[in-house]
């Protein structure tokens, strides 16, 4: 509790810079807004529901986008983790694909897929897929050999093997690439919205720039901060302490 | 209990001859202790005991059937515990029998008793980072004879322990195997190790692999590390093992020249 006031001071204390910056350094309002200014738009779209409905549509996108991710990218990374062939053929061209930011495949989507909600969710699957193989596969080929012999040497094969010991032992590994592939995934959603606007909190930034609002364009970036900050601190990093609890990894 | 059949087991890594034409047999209840320097095969040969490698010829035969891969009749300790970290204690003692199909509440009935016999029933609901390091060799113990296996192969279990926990292992191990009477296949490079613990030492030749010498133990249980005894016949393996350890450093000198024909240390004049 103590820390979480904090970090709720230092970020007042950021504020009050702020204010404090744009108040006497005679910063044009058009340039910089001061914290006022774009609390005043957050509180008007929050509350006229336009902020909330992009949020809400972001979200959805995000999950779904997400959620294909990590049910096609976990059992791809473990399959390269096992398979000799695979890791040096197919591995290769993950981690080459892994230095092109998913928002490159964009006019082929929209090729593909046409103006529709299928093209970005296929930006946001790529964003989140490289990293969730590779740790994925980092995490299989990891596990210590002698943990599955002496499973083996207890009479584990198949799918006992799979899911009784390598993936538990994996597990914490793999939790890791969930969360580098989330903000991966929250990347590729926000590039994707700001050039094919169609809803989501991408289009509410881009707005702003059209308007030429930077208090909404601010808002914006406040919003997607304040979201990604939530979701890393409140439920995946809470899994993943947990976990690295459970599993003894923080003592060493 | 079961017997062990080693019958003219060679193995080959590519060109490399590690292991060549060894034959030992281990009676039922038996504890044969491996020793040989670093690189000799000794852990090869006990993989290929378990299951866990294949020999390039001959075979091994345990209780008169053919070893063709890894099996829950014969159970391996290591190095390390290999303890799963995400079961407690008890789950993992408990691993082997659910897998055996033992029901829940059997297995954890049994497993306690394992635990007792070990003094850690304590210690069940803890995770295993939570153990030093002599515990955790003590619940893999336990692991590994909670399914009473006729074999069980041991590779250098107590290699990394401080010497204290590893004397107070040796008066464990040989309790619990009077209690169990497992065939022992245990692997060590260390001698007095050896001598303490096994019905029968086999020294093991390196470059390649071979059985050098076996010799018999012939002392009362349980023994004493600074028996006088024990340290003649300590004295006796190292003499045997002396030219192979020799033969490894000028290997480590000179490594270009393998196998044998390495001069002995101090001959010639090369630098």
């Amino acid at each position: 509790m103590a820390l979480f006031l904090k970090r709720v001071a230092f970020i007042a204390a950021l504020i009050a810079l702020w204010d404090l910056f744009v108040r006497f350094g005679e910063i044009p309002t058009y340039v910089f807004p001061a914290p006022l200014e774009v609390g005043k738009n957050l509180w008007t779209n929050l509350v006229s529901g336009s902020l909330p409905l992009a949020i809400l549509v972001s979200m959805k996108r995000l999950f779904i986008g997400y959620g294909l991710s990590v049910l096609a990218g976990v059992p791809l990374g473990i399959a390269l983790g096992r398979i000799p062939a695979l890791s040096w053929s197919v591995g290769t061209l993950i981690v080459g694909l892994q230095a092109l930011p998913s928002i490159c495949w964009l006019p082929l989507a929209l090729l593909w897929f046409g103006l529709s909600e299928n093209a970005i969710l296929f930006v946001v699957l790529l964003g989140a897929l490289m990293s969730i193989v590779t740790a994925t596969e980092d995490a299989i080929r990891t596990v210590p050999p002698n943990t599955l012999r002496a499973a083996r040497m207890m009479g584990a094969r198949g799918h006992v093997l799979y899911f009784r010991v390598l993936l538990p032992a994996a597990f914490p590994g793999i939790l890791t690439g969930l969360k580098l592939g989330w903000i991966f995934a929250w990347r590729a959603l926000m590039a994707g919205e700001l050039l094919f606007v169609a809803g989501g909190i991408g289009q509410y930034l881009h707005t702003g720039r059209e308007l030429n609002d930077m208090a909404q364009v601010l808002a914006a970036m406040v919003s997607i901060i304040a979201l990604g900050l939530a979701f890393d601190r409140l439920i995946l990093g809470r899994i993943e302490q947990q976990v690295r609890a459970r599993w003894g990894l923080d003592r060493s | 209990m079961k017997p062990i059949y080693i019958q003219g087991v060679e193995k080959r890594f590519g060109e490399r001859l590690v292991l060549d034409a060894i034959d030992l047999t281990i009676a039922p209840g038996e504890f044969v202790c491996i020793v040989g320097p670093s690189g000799c095969g000794k852990s090869t040969l006990l993989n290929v005991v378990a299951g866990l490698e294949f020999a390039s010829a001959g075979r091994v035969l345990v209780d008169d059937q053919p070893v063709k891969g890894p099996g829950p009749d014969r159970t391996v300790m290591f190095q390390e515990a290999t303890l799963f970290p995400w079961l407690t204690v008890l789950e993992n003692v408990c691993f082997p029998l659910s897998l055996a199909g033992v029901s829940a509440e059997d297995a954890r009935a049994r497993a306690m008793g394992m635990l007792r016999l070990v003094h850690l029933s304590r210690f069940a609901s803890s995770r295993p980072h939570e153990l030093s390091g002599g515990m955790r060799q003590r619940v893999a113990l336990a692991r590994a004879l909670v399914g009473r296996p006729g074999v069980l192969l041991m590779d250098e279990p107590f290699a990394a322990l401080d010497a204290q926990t590893r004397d107070a292992m040796h008066i464990e191990v040989q309790r619990l195997w009077l209690e169990f009477k497992p065939t022992v296949l245990f692997v060590t490079h260390n001698v007095r190790e050896a001598v303490e613990l096994g019905d029968r030492v086999a020294i093991l030749e390196t470059l390649p692999g071979r059985l050098k010498e076996v010799i018999e133990v012939r002392l009362p249980r349980p023994r004493d590390p600074n028996d006088r005894d024990v340290n003649i016949l300590s004295a006796r393996v190292n003499r045997a093992l002396k030219d192979e350890i020799d033969k490894v450093m000028a290997l480590e000198r000179d490594p270009d020249k393998t196998g044998p024909g390495i001069p002995p240390r101090g001959a010639g004049g090369h630098i």
